[in-house]
Order: structure tokens, then C-alpha cells, then sequence
């Protein structure tokens, strides 16, 4: 969950306040100027219409250069970005010839596959050459080959199914088997007289329009009606599916849930309990209308989010899907989009079964993308064989869609084999430690530097919150100008104020790039940070002072002392905690931790305490209201590596005797540990 | 006495009855009350009476049926009693037939289960597949790109060839842009929405492929078919539409219809579908999937075949999984329409906008040097019905 500073939602909501009544201002001129000189297209409504590309004029085209930036190399770590220039305001872009060499955030290119390999490339020269480059035909029609078999049976072993099918493109698999699995009924035949009526019997139209339109278009519904009756009942009977999706779902996961035409069901996103009451909510109530039960229910989850960079809490939601089971194997089936997480991650890039424990007999239909990981294109289905033998029959992705290119083909079997260590070499385990190194490395250190960094450890996605709209642009162009290149995601991606930079880690980055893209994200702090902009320098004793001090503390200035002084604060530190907490103060924080809170929650304590303490020669620090919660005051006590054992014993003493004064020893002085014990010695 | 004649005897009776009761209504000693100058009429007493008995009954609330939600308990019992069909129907001998698997290329002669046999199967009209200069430029941008793009076309998947190739094709139709896709069937179902909303209109043959059905699915528009192939039908159906509502005339209006039917292989009658488009305002959606390459003097498809300029038809799609031997599609446009996406800045955005990761770059070069093919000389029809191989030269003047 994610919670929005007060002043940045009001900021935010302002910014876009003040881009909508610019554009609409704007909007309203041109109108004038437009109706100046009268159109020339007579008789044509207009492509679009009123505010609907509005967005796209007013606000995507202000920050058009963030985005489809041209390259001219592979998408490795490093790679060459063609640099645009715009004389018209950003509406349109001009490629020049000049590049600039950046480092690449923004790919998906976990394991580094998308530049040439000195295994794959070889191999898919070779296939290229003995397949050529395409089939020209779809699935059935001629276009499989060896390799697309020898495809499909490397891929289920390596996710671990029965069987797998293989698609040309992700995005395509998602938006064509989702229908297959649930919703229409499939032509026997796939005539185009039998495959029409399926579409032409739907009443969408009906179900999504307005009443206006309704009434408007109801005669022509009927008339499309009234052509294939007999098709009706066929479809209706098949109906009666049910798709539960998580909120954040892919876009093509929504698409192929809206071209099922079944229900769809939403659950709040990656929250097993709320999953668990949809399921219920819906199994109770049934159908829409006629109320029936359901015939089948299909849960659609994704391994990582690509936009929240989460892993699925996939345990959990196995096994609230299992709960709901009645017969042995029937139960509400899982489908799970992998696209971002196969091959990146789990232990041998199997994904986030293999990560979270799962076994992949509990996720029914497994799907993914080989355009991520294995720098190729197209997806995939894994599932039970006859899952796949009935997709094979059915899905249309499969029966008229031009079959996967065989070097692409070549490229995800000569790189499945280099994950799993096929081609001799260790390479594959190597990019899996890089892959999981870098992102936590990268994730630890975003967030040291106080970025709101999104998502799970060990995910290779990690969004960074940007929130303000004129943030987005300003992030992704100061990272260019410092040769970083990020994906940037905003409004209709995301909600309107969790706009969101989004950085993708691959096992192809050094050490160095990473460390070089840190310093370049500080540079953008600098820049943004009003602290940075507006206030004095820092003064040059001051940053004397830095110097020597981070010296001390890495032993450069040839003694140990700055060692010692860790050793002291730790010592120091933990030895106060200990002794406030026995003492029974209600102490927060961690051990280690130097400082430490002691509640004192009412308002006449804070000052007692202070001066109680002022009084005993302690001076220690007490925040109240608006610094805090209303009751939640604290006082607050800060060691030092400086303080002797002397002066702790001496600063206790005082504090347990303000604290029994003031009344804020909240928990009892003595634990009854050692009566706890007797008893238990007395009962063996 | 009969019954006749009692019934009105009967009622006279109870008529007397009442009025004898408001009489003694309006004898009763208040009735004749007057206060502060006020005569109060017995009718006023049951006047004030029956207000009172209204203004009761109205502040009643209406009966409605105790609403009682289910309980846990019995949420659980449904849960439990619910059984769900299988996943997939029981899988019949006939899914079990797997498709022919080559182990040679899909060029003109294939060999499956060791068995040379000639493919009439594949789309290689124009026998591009496997030809050297393909292959040659194919494997030099493999080492030099890699095979995938790894990101959609917002974010770094675009790459120079990728744009190369958008003006290279509407170089060669003479349209002023064009749009690459992915993948082939992806490209309609990703144009039609974009174009159109929910509320438009779209006329379509009902043989479309199931590309175009499913986007036609996903644009929720109100979608009316005609008879396959058949300009009588599409007249007929356009006469209907426009003559029923007059607001037709003021939504984004689309005829659908494909060049070359990839189920029926019968060629769309364009210059009637022109003629029928400018008549009642309609713009076209044009899928040029099997004629792009195939039909035409040199190639460019449907508009050439009929010598009809381009710019009549607003939309083009076409997959290049057939004639060009590679893999995925383009939408491309007329004047009129781009001029107009110019005009609100529109510029097709809509389109670029569709989240489609762009993935197989050597099969876009593969494309662009099909194109150069195309256009450099002599070059193949391979017509897919008589299997007759035409070489003539093509006229240089009109590709540049």
C-alpha cells in the first residue's frame, strides 16, 4: 500500500488542476481558430471526438521526448540512444544522427540475452540459415517445425509442466486464451461461416451502452440479431464463466478477460484475504441474474508486477484457491502471467514458483513472455497435456496467427540451455547471482538515499515514486542528460497521483554501472532537492570537518580509533537500551540503534521530565505535538561513542529517578521471569 | 324472489343505510360545533378523519420483504456444495491430431517424417523466404542487434531500423506514415480500437478473419454485418443504417472489409466499395494481409489492382507474415486521415500508445530488405491459386 504525503497529493492534484485548465484554455482557442477557416472533410464525423484525445495533446505530447526514444544498438547494459529535437513545442520529434551512450535501466533485459551471445547468437545463425526467417504460415497450416517442438517440450521441462504451447508474441497469449479457457463456445470447424456468428451473437453492445445509445442502435442489433439465431443458444450455453483478476493486471490480461465476454471479478491487488472474500462473495451469489452456479472460476495473477515490481503472494493465494474445492483437482484455477518473472528469478531462473516454494502442479495454467528474460519475442502456455492439446485445437493465437520465427525459436532454446548450465558452462548459474546481487545492491541503496522504492528484494523491477506530474518528465530527462536512461510511467499506466519512474535491473550490469547510475540518481536529487538549490553552500571548514571525520571512521588516518568509536556507540548503545528497558521504560527502536525514544504520551510529562532531568545535570531532548502524534510525545536520548560507562551509570540513575517521578515507567520493574521458572520446574 | 331482482334491492338497502349513518354523523351534538366562527359540517369531521388516515398510511413505510444477507454459515455450505466443470471439455480423438511437423524449412519443397513433398500450405507468395540478400542482411543485424528489442515501443524498443522500416513502407504506398507491429494477427485487433470507440459504427463482411472479429470485440462499437463479399449486401446495409437514425450521421462511421479473404480467397470489389464509402460518408478499414506484394503491377497491393489512389482508403493494415516472409504487420493511412491526425496533433499516438512490445528485429530487417527487394527490380508472384511464376520488371519512376 501506498501512502502519499499530504502536501504531495495537494501538490499533485494542483499540477494536474493546472494542466487541465491550460489545455482546456488552449483547446478553446484553436476551436476558435478552427471555426474560422471551415473543414474541408464534409459528411465526416471527426476521428476524434470532444476531450477524447485530449490527453494525448495537452498532456502526452508535452512530455513526448520521455518517451519511444530510438535506439541504435542491442539493448544491453550500455547502449546508444538517438537524440531527437523538436522545433514545433514537442509535437513532433526529429531523429538526428547524433547518439549518446547510456546506461540502460529501462529494458527488460534480466539476463542479458538481448545483446549477441557467444552461445545463442552462433546457434541462431545457424537455424537461421536451415529455417530461414519465417514460416509464413500459422501453426497448423504448415508452419511448425522441428524446432518449434523441440521449443515447446524445453520450455514445459524448464517450467515445469506437462506440456507447453507456444505463441508469436505475449501479448497475443494472454488476449486469446484467456476467451479459449472461459467464456465463448469455439466453432467446431473453423470456417469463417461457423467463426462469425461468434462475435455477431454477442450482446457486448448491448450490456456496455448506454441507454441512449440503446435505443438508438437497438434496431440494429436486432437486425444483427436476427441474421444467426440459431448460434445464439450456443453461445449462451456456454457461458457462465468467471475471471478474477487482480487489480493491476497487465493490460493484456484485461483484454482478454473483456474479449472472453465473461464475468470479470477484481481483487484488491496482491491481497490474498480480500481474494479469499471475492471468491466467496461470488460463489454465493452466483451468476448475474439467473443466479446458477458458476461453471468455472479462473484466478489471473502475475508473477512480478511489472509496475509495482512485487512478487505475487502466490502461497497464500494457492491456497485459498485449493480451499475452494470440492472434487479431488477441481477447485478455482490459477493463472498465472510469469512474463516478467521466468528465467529472472528463483534459483535456477525458474521463476516464482521455484523462489516462493510453490509446486508448479498447484498453478493450472502457467503463461509467460520470452521476451524479457530470454531476449527473444513470443509467449507461452504450460499446462497439463490435454490443456495444451485442447489449446492446440482451439486457441486461434495458435490456429491463425503466424507461427514463432525459428531463429526466434533457437534464440529461448540456446538460452534456456545457458541458464540451466546445458552449454557447459557456468554462465547461466552467474548471471542468476549477477541478476540477484544487482537488484538487491541497487534496491538497498535507492533506498538508503531516500527514494520511495516499490516492490519486493530480489525483484529485478523497482519503481520509484515520483508523484508530482512535472516530476515525471524532469526525472527521465535529467537521468538522459547524465546518460542514464529510465522508464518513466504515468497517468493512465497508473493511478492519477502514483506516477512512477521504474528501473529494470539486468545480470548484464557491472558494479560500476550501478554505482555510476547511484550517483547519477544523487545528481537528480540535487537537482530537484529545493535544500540543494536554494539554500547557503555548505561552509569549507564545515566540509573539512566531513572529510577528516569519514577518514577517522575508515581508518585512513592511520589509528584504529574510528573503529573503537563503532565499537563504542554499538557497546554503548545497547547497553542503555537494556538497562532503560529493564528499568521498565517503554523504550522504541532497535538494538545497535543509538537512538532511543522513551514514550511518555502526556502532555504535563514532557516538561516535568525535561526539567527534572536539566535539574540532575541530563540534558535530553523531549518532542511533543506537532512533531509527533497528538499523544504519542516521547522523550528522546541520543548516545554517543564519547559517552564513558560512567556517565551511562550516572544518566540512568537520574533518569529512573525522574521516570518514577514523572510516572512513565510504564511496564513493571522487575520481569517474574524467575518465579515463571520455578513453576515450571515444580510441574516436571 | 329471484336473484334478479334482489341484487338492486339489496344495494338500495345499503345505500339507505350509509346515508343513514352520516346523517347521524352530522346530527351528532359537535357536529354543528363552531368554533372561532368556524362552522364545523359533519363532512368536515370525516374529511379531517380520513387526512388523518391518510397522512398515517403514508408515513407507514411500504412493506418491503426482509432483506437477510446470507450468513457465514450458509456462504460456506454454497462454497462447499459448489462444483466446478473441468477446465477444459474431455479432450476428443480429434485434438489429439498434431499438425505436420517439418524438419526443413517452409520454403516451396519441405520435407515431413522424412518425406520431401511440395508445400501449397505456406504464405511465401513471392518466394522470398530464404532468399540470400534476406538472409545475408538477416544474420549481420542479429549480430549486430541480438534477436529481442526487450521492451515495448515506449520504452526503448524502438530501434532505428524500426523506424527505418515505418518510412521505408509508406514510401513504398505513398502514404505519409506508417505504424510497425509485432506481431501480424495483433495488428488489427490493435488499429480497429484505436480508431474506434464505443458508440461508432462499423459495417463489416461477415467473412472477416478472426484478427479483425476480435478487434472489431474490442472496440465495443455497435458492429453490423453484411453478406460475405457482396455489394448488394453492403448497400443495402448502408442505405438501412443511415436511413434509420439520422444521428448516424454524426458518429465515426467504418466499412471493414479485407483485400484478399484469408477464409474464402475471394478479392474485395474496391472501386464499388469506393464508389458505396463516398456516397453515404463512410471510411474504410482496409486489411491487405494476402494482397500486399501479391496484387497490383508492383506489388502495392488492393489500391494498385484497381488503380484507385491510395489516399481513398483511410486505414491500411497489413500483416508481413505472408508475401514478405517475415513476421508482424503495419497500419498506414490516407492523406485525409493523417492530414486531420495532424491537424489535432493526434497523429496517431493512439496507435503508437497500444502497449505492444516490439520484439524480433531481424525479422523487421528481414522485412525492410524484402522491401528493397521489391523495389530494386525483378521480383517474384507466386500466386497462391494457379502457382504460376511471373517475372517482369517493375517500374523504377514510381517508387521514387
Amino acid at each position: 500500500m501506498i501512502i502519499i504525503p499530504y502536501l504531495t497529493a495537494l501538490t499533485a492534484y494542483f499540477s494536474y488542476v493546472l494542466l487541465f485548465v491550460f489545455g482546456q484554455l488552449r483547446d478553446f482557442f484553436r476551436k476558435l481558430i478552427d471555426w474560422w477557416k471551415a473543414s474541408n472533410v464534409q459528411g465526416y464525423a471527426p476521428i476524434c471526438l470532444g476531450l477524447e484525445d485530449f490527453y494525448i495533446r495537452r498532456l502526452y505530447h508535452r512530455v513526448q521526448d520521455c518517451f519511444q526514444r530510438p535506439i541504435s544498438s542491442p539493448p544491453d547494459a550500455w547502449f546508444d540512444v538517438m537524440e531527437r529535437v523538436s522545433n514545433d513545442n514537442n509535437k513532433t520529434l526529429k531523429r538526428t544522427r547524433k547518439v549518446s551512450r547510456c546506461l540502460n535501466l529501462g529494458s527488460y533485459n534480466y539476463l542479458g540475452f538481448a545483446a549477441p551471445d557467444e552461445y545463442c547468437t552462433p546457434r541462431v545463425i545457424q537455424s537461421l540459415e536451415k529455417y530461414f526467417a519465417s514460416t509464413c504460415g500459422s501453426r497448423v497450416e504448415g508452419g511448425t517445425t522441428a524446432l518449434h517442438d523441440e521449443l515447446e517440450e524445453v520450455v514445459a521441462k524448464f517450467v515445469g509442466k506437462p506440456a507447453a504451447l507456444v505463441t508469436g508474441m505475449g501479448y497475443v497469449t494472454n488476449s486469446a486464451i484467456l476467451p479459449v479457457l472461459i467464456g465463448k463456445s469455439l466453432p467446431k470447424e473453423s470456417s469463417h461461416l461457423t467463426t462469425v456468428p461468434d462475435i455477431q451473437s454477442n450482446p457486448m453492445p448491448l450490456q456496455t451502452s448506454t441507454w441512449q445509445s440503446l435505443r438508438l442502435y437497438s434496431g440494429l442489433i436486432r437486425l444483427a440479431f436476427r441474421q444467426n439465431n440459431h448460434q445464439e443458444t450456443c453461445y449462451f450455453m456456454t457461458r457462465g464463466g468467471l475471471i478474477i483478476s487482480d487489480s493491476l493486471n497487465h493490460n493484456s490480461i484485461v483484454n482478454g478477460a473483456r474479449g472472453s465476454g465473461a464475468t470479470v471479478g477484481v481483487f484488491q491487488h496482491n491481497t490474498p484475504c480480500h481474494l479469499e472474500k471475492v471468491l466467496r462473495e461470488h460463489i454465493a451469489a452466483g451468476q448475474p441474474r439467473k443466479n446458477r452456479p458458476w461453471k468455472k472460476i479462473i484466478v489471473v495473477i502475475e508473477g512480478i508486477y511489472s509496475m509495482e515490481g512485487e512478487f505475487c503472494k502466490l502461497p497464500e493465494i494457492i491456497s485459498i484457491c485449493k480451499k475452494y474445492k470440492c472434487i479431488m483437482y477441481a477447485k478455482a484455477y490459477v493463472y498465472m502471467d510469469e512474463a516478467h518473472s521466468i528465467g529472472a528469478v528463483g534459483k535456477s531462473g525458474r521463476g516464482v514458483c521455484e523462489l516462493l516454494g510453490v509446486d508448479t502442479a498447484d498453478v493450472d495454467i502457467m503463461m509467460g513472455t520470452f521476451s524479457k528474460s530470454f531476449g527473444s519475442c513470443g509467449g507461452y502456455i504450460a499446462g497439463s497435456k490435454e490443456l495444451i492439446q485442447y489449446l492446440k485445437h482451439t486457441c486461434p493465437a495458435h490456429l491463425y496467427g503466424t507461427s514463432l520465427s525459428p531463429p526466434a525459436a533457437q534464440q529461448i532454446i540456446s538460452s534456456i540451455k545457458v541458464i540451466l548450465g546445458e552449454d557447459g558452462s557456468n554462465r547461466g548459474a552467474q548471471k542468476l547471482t549477477q541478476i540477484r546481487e544487482n537488484s538487491n545492491y541497487f534496491r538497498s541503496e535507492l533506498q538508503k538515499m531516500g527514494f520511495e522504492v516499490l516492490g519486493d528484494n530480489d525483484s529485478p523491477v523497482m519503481p520509484i515514486m515520483l508523484y508530482n506530474p512535472a516530476k515525471i518528465p524532469a526525472f527521465s530527462r535529467e537521468c538522459l542528460k547524465r546518460n542514464v536512461a529510465v522508464v518513466i510511467v504515468g497517468f493512465p499506466a497508473t493511478p492519477l497521483l502514483l506516477s512512477r519512474a521504474r528501473i529494470c535491473i539486468s545480470a548484464a550490469h557491472t558494479r560500476e554501472d550501478m554505482v555510476r547510475a547511484l550517483e547519477e540518481l544523487i545528481q537528480y536529487l540535487k537537482y530537484t532537492s529545493p535544500a540543494h538549490l536554494y539554500a547557503t553552500s555548505i561552509s569549507p571548514p564545515a566540509a573539512q570537518q566531513i572529510i577528516s571525520s569519514i577518514k577517522v571512521i575508515l581508518g585512513e588516518d592511520g589509528s584504529s580509533r574510528g573503529a573503537q568509536k563503532l565499537t563504542q556507540i554499538r557497546e554503548n548503545s545497547n547497553y542503555f537500551r537494556s538497562e532503560l528497558q529493564k528499568m521498565g521504560f517503554e523504550v522504541l527502536g532497535d538494538n545497535d540503534s543509538p537512538v532511543m525514544p522513551i514514550m511518555l504520551y502526556n502532555p504535563a510529562k514532557i516538561p516535568a521530565f525535561s526539567r527534572e532531568c536539566l535539574k540532575r545535570n541530563v540534558a535530553v531532548v523531549i518532542v511533543g505535538f506537532p512533531a509527533t502524534p497528538l499523544l504519542l510525545s516521547r522523550a528522546r536520548i541520543c548516545i554517543s561513542a564519547a559517552h564513558t560507562r560512567e556517565d551511562m551509570v550516572r544518566a540512568l540513575e537520574v533518569i529512573s529517578k525522574v521516570g518514577d517521578m514523572v510516572g512513565i515507567k510504564y511496564f513493571p520493574a522487575e520481569p517474574k521471569k524467575p518465579q515463571l521458572e520455578e513453576n515450571r520446574v515444580k510441574v516436571e | 324472489m329471484d336473484l334478479a331482482s334482489y341484487v338492486p334491492t339489496a344495494f338500495m338497502e345499503s345505500v339507505k343505510n350509509a346515508s343513514e349513518l352520516i346523517t347521524f354523523a352530522y346530527d351528532v351534538p359537535f357536529a354543528r360545533a363552531v368554533v372561532f366562527g368556524v362552522h364545523i359540517g359533519g363532512h368536515l369531521f370525516v374529511e379531517g378523519l380520513l387526512l388523518v388516515v391518510i397522512i398515517f398510511l403514508l408515513s407507514q413505510k411500504s412493506y418491503k420483504p426482509p432483506k437477510r444477507p446470507l450468513t457465514t454459515k450458509e456462504i460456506d455450505e454454497l462454497c462447499d456444495e459448489w462444483v466446478p466443470e473441468s477446465l477444459i471439455p474431455p479432450v476428443t480423438e480429434e485434438m489429439k491430431r498434431e499438425a505436420p511437423v517439418l524438419s526443413s524449412a517452409a520454403g516451396p519443397h519441405a520435407t515431413i517424417n522424412g518425406k520431401e513433398v511440395i508445400n501449397f500450405a505456406s504464405a511465401n507468395y513471392l518466394g522470398l523466404m530464404g532468399h540470400e540478400k534476406l538472409l545475408d542482411s538477416c544474420s549481420s543485424s542479429l549480430k549486430k542487434y541480438g534477436v529481442g528489442s526487450c521492451g515495448p515501443r515506449q520504452f526503448y524498443g524502438t530501434i532505428d531500423v524500426h523506424l527505418d522500416c515505418e518510412t521505408r513502407m509508406a514510401e513504398f504506398l505513398g502514404t505519409p506514415d506508417s505504424i510497425l507491429y509485432s506481431y501480424g494477427l495483433s495488428t488489427m485487433f490493435s488499429a480497429i480500437p484505436a480508431f474506434c470507440k464505443k458508440g461508432d459504427l462499423i459495417i463489416v463482411d461477415e467473412g472477416v478473419h478472426w484478427g479483425i472479429q476480435n478487434g472489431l470485440f474490442l472496440s465495443r462499437s455497435t458492429i453490423v454485418y453484411f453478406k460475405h463479399n457482396d455489394m448488394q449486401s453492403l448497400r443495402s446495409t448502408l442505405e438501412k443504417v443511415t436511413q434509420d437514425n439520422k444521428r448516424a450521421k454524426k458518429l465515426r462511421r467504418y466499412i471493414v472489409v479485407e483485400a484478399v479473404y484469408q477464409n474464402s480467397g475471394q478479392i474485395a470489389p474496391l472501386d464499388e466499395i469506393i464508389q458505396l464509402k463516398e456516397k453515404y460518408k463512410f471510411r474504410v478499414l482496409l486489411d491487405e494481409s494476402n494482397s500486399l506484394g501479391v496484387l497490383g503491377k508492383s506489388g502495392r497491393g488492393l489500391t494498385e489492382h484497381y488503380q484507385v489512389p491510395i489516399d481513398k482508403i483511410d486505414i491500411i493494415t497489413a500483416a508481413m507474415g505472408h508475401a514478405l516472409a517475415s513476421e508482424g504487420g503495419f497500419c498506414t493511412g490516407s492523406h485525409r486521415v493523417v492530414d486531420h491526425q495532424v491537424r489535432t496533433h493526434f497523429h496517431y499516438i493512439n496507435l503508437k500508445q497500444t502497449w505492444l512490445t516490439f520484439e524480433v528485429n531481424c525479422i523487421v530487417l528481414d522485412f525492410k530488405i524484402g522491401m528493397d527487394l521489391l523495389s530494386s527490380g525483378t521480383w517474384l508472384i507466386n500466386s497462391s491459386k494457379c502457382l504460376m511464376i511471373i517475372i517482369f520488371k517493375t517500374n523504377m519512376d514510381l517508387l521514387s
